[in-house]
């Protein structure tokens, strides 16, 4: 089942506009208000026989589309178009973050963040070769965790005074036990095989304030992926994701002492829920030297992430200029420090 | 014939002023009576029948005594005092010696020149050896200190004051501290060089690394502190276990913080002393 978005004043595709957060017309203007929207089909259960072409609404052409794609635009007239079974059902997510940031936008904020780019070659700061900008919906796992944290350790504290002609330490053994419970809400994985699961996590945090509920006209006009892993499949990823946060915690509780050996430490880590959500994402695709450079920006708060290609001059001259300094620097304070101590 | 002989006699007494005139010292030191005088006891038979002979050996090639003494209790002399005493009343000669002087009872030590010794074995050579021997002193060693005292006596007293850079005693506290920044690495060019270049190579590989974008979220993005807390604690007291160890002697406030001295004896021999505690 495909969805398309018609204006009921003049007849043209609506798009999601990311500033007014509406359904909006490009070419009369008309607004909808998306939570008014009927949402006939998010709990719609589809056969699969229908869900193997797709045509087009608008154009009647037949939408080519990945298996994962679950909305996209007609790649014959432009209109931007849900494919409603493909996140209907188990697929329908429970959440999304629309974008609050326009193409124009995030393009404009992509070229300086390349201009910034203290390592990068002059001629990809200046070479303004962005062959593509997509904004795409990722589908994100939103993992509740909770974690019984319980742990004996011996712990010593030192500490070392003067007496007469001695120094003196003494250490004071404690036998210290601590009983924690921490919850971690909404830990993020990304659930698109196509994405690139450490330029997803660069790509945190979104603002968990925004989510709303999910509609499928939120989706027009961008591509959005449904998830290839389900939630189980993830879970490991999201306790792996908060191990090294109940180990941080954990040795804070310990704060004060000058030593800690573990004689017992036990972490007992439940799924209380999962969400499945959406998250705004645009990709940028960079032509340089023939190379493709991928970067994807955070479709929420902006913040890009990509390995940019690195310029061999700038690191060699950066280097020179660091050591030079220091060494200057080094050099002047220890003519200081000789010449104040006569 | 009583030409001839007369010529003989005559040979033969200028050989023996010869050999009794020139090494004269030698003979008035080294070799003569012992060198360790061990009042307190603390070392075994055996230890000083080593030590009486590697004082022999290493003072007749240095043609200085270098003498061990050590007391339990000085009379409530001073250790200096104590010590010129005892030379007085051993050496009549006016001959370069080199004493280590220890009161078990006030555990003071003391490193003395006497005579020419002074001026080849100046404060700071004898502040080196004080630093040298006071931890096995301090840790109870005895041999190990008088062994370590009479190795490290012999060498320094082999290398000629002029050569040996450190001024003598009772020279201006400036000169001593101008020896000391040379001896800092903090001052080596190549230090610098160093440092230099591992400050720049850690800065641009984070900046390398960090080109990608970097992590912003910590432990405290996803943690909801509403539930999160230590539900139970305890934190019991075991036992304590305490340590001590001297303090080391403080450095600051002048060439050392041994203390010195010097004068002559009611004998008349000259002396220098640093000294020192353990």
């Amino acid at each position: 089942m495909v969805i398309h978005y018609k204006c009921q004043s003049c007849g043209d595709d609506m798009a999601f506009d990311s500033k007014s957060g509406m359904l909006t017309c490009p070419s009369c203007g008309r607004r909808d208000q998306i939570e008014e929207i009927p949402e006939e089909f998010i709990t719609a259960r589809f056969t699969d026989d229908e869900a193997k072409e797709y045509h087009c609404q608008n154009c009647g052409a037949v939408l080519i589309t990945e298996k994962s794609t679950a909305a996209t635009s007609c790649s014959f007239c432009g209109a931007g178009v849900v494919l409603a079974d493909r996140l209907s059902g188990d697929l329908a997510p429970h959440k999304v973050i629309p974008f609050t940031i326009s193409k124009d936008e995030a393009a404009k904020a992509f070229r300086k963040w390349c201009r910034n780019g203290l390592l990068t070659p002059k001629g990809f700061m200046t070479g303004d070769r962005i062959k593509s900008i997509t904004g795409m919906y990722v589908p994100f796992w939103l993992y509740d965790l909770n974690s019984r944290v319980q742990a004996r350790a011996l712990c010593t504290k030192v500490r070392v005074y003067e007496s007469g002609d001695y120094i003196y330490t003494e250490t004071r053994y404690y036998d210290v036990f601590r009983d924690i419970n921490l919850d971690y809400v909404k830990v993020p994985v990304d659930a698109s095989k196509k994405m690139n699961d450490e330029l997803m996590d660069k790509l945190e945090p979104y603002d968990y304030s925004r989510l709303k509920e999910f509609k499928m006209p939120y989706l027009a006009g961008f591509l959005a992926e449904k998830y290839d892993y389900s939630d189980e499949e993830l879970a490991g990823r999201a306790e792996a994701k908060v191990a090294p946060y109940i180990e941080s915690y954990l040795s804070s509780t310990f704060a004060g002492y000058n030593s800690v050996s573990y004689q017992m430490k036990s972490i007992d880590m439940k799924k209380i829920k999962s969400q499945y959500v959406l998250l705004p994402v645009w990709m940028f695709s960079y032509d340089y030297k023939g190379k493709q450079y991928i970067f994807a920006m955070n479709g929420q708060t902006g913040k890009i992430v990509g390995k940019p290609p690195l310029s061999t001059k700038k690191i060699a001259g950066w280097f020179a200029g660091i050591a030079g300094g220091t060494f200057f620097i080094l050099t002047v304070i220890s003519q200081l420090v000789a010449g104040g101590g006569i | 014939m009583m030409k001839r002989q007369a010529g003989n006699w005559i040979v033969l007494i200028l050989l023996i002023c010869l050999f009794t005139g020139l090494p004269k010292t030698v003979f008035a030191l080294s070799g003569a009576g012992p060198h360790i005088f061990d009042e307190a006891g603390l070392l075994t038979e055996a230890e000083k029948e080593e030590l009486e002979e590697l004082a022999a050996r290493l003072g007749k090639e240095r043609e200085t005594d270098f003498l061990i003494i050590t007391a339990d209790g000085m009379d409530g002399k001073d250790i200096d005092r104590f010590t010129g005493e005892f030379i007085d009343r051993r050496y009549k000669e006016k001959v370069p010696i080199v004493v280590l002087a220890l009161d078990m009872e006030t555990r003071d030590v003391s490193v003395l020149a006497f005579n020419e010794a002074r001026r080849d074995f100046g404060e700071t050579k004898r502040e080196h050896v004080l630093e040298e021997v006071i931890p096995y002193l301090s840790a109870g060693d005895f041999y190990g200190a008088f062994f370590t005292y009479l190795q490290l006596s012999h060498e320094l007293m082999g290398i000629p004051p002029e050569k040996w850079t450190v001024p003598e005693q009772g020279t201006a506290p400036e000169t001593a501290v101008q020896k000391e920044p040379p001896e800092s690495i903090f001052t080596q060019w190549w230090f610098h060089v160093i440092v230099s270049l591992v400050v720049a190579g850690v800065t641009v590989s984070l900046m390398a690394y960090n080109s990608g974008g970097r992590v912003t979220v910590n432990s405290a993005t996803y943690l909801n502190a509403n539930t999160s807390r230590v539900l139970n604690r305890s934190d019991q007291y075991l036992r304590k276990t305490v340590t001590k160890r001297r303090k080391p002697q403080n450095k600051s406030g002048g060439p050392s913080g041994f203390g010195g001295g010097g004068g002559m004896t009611s004998g008349g021999h000259t002396f220098s002393s640093t000294r020192g505690k353990f």
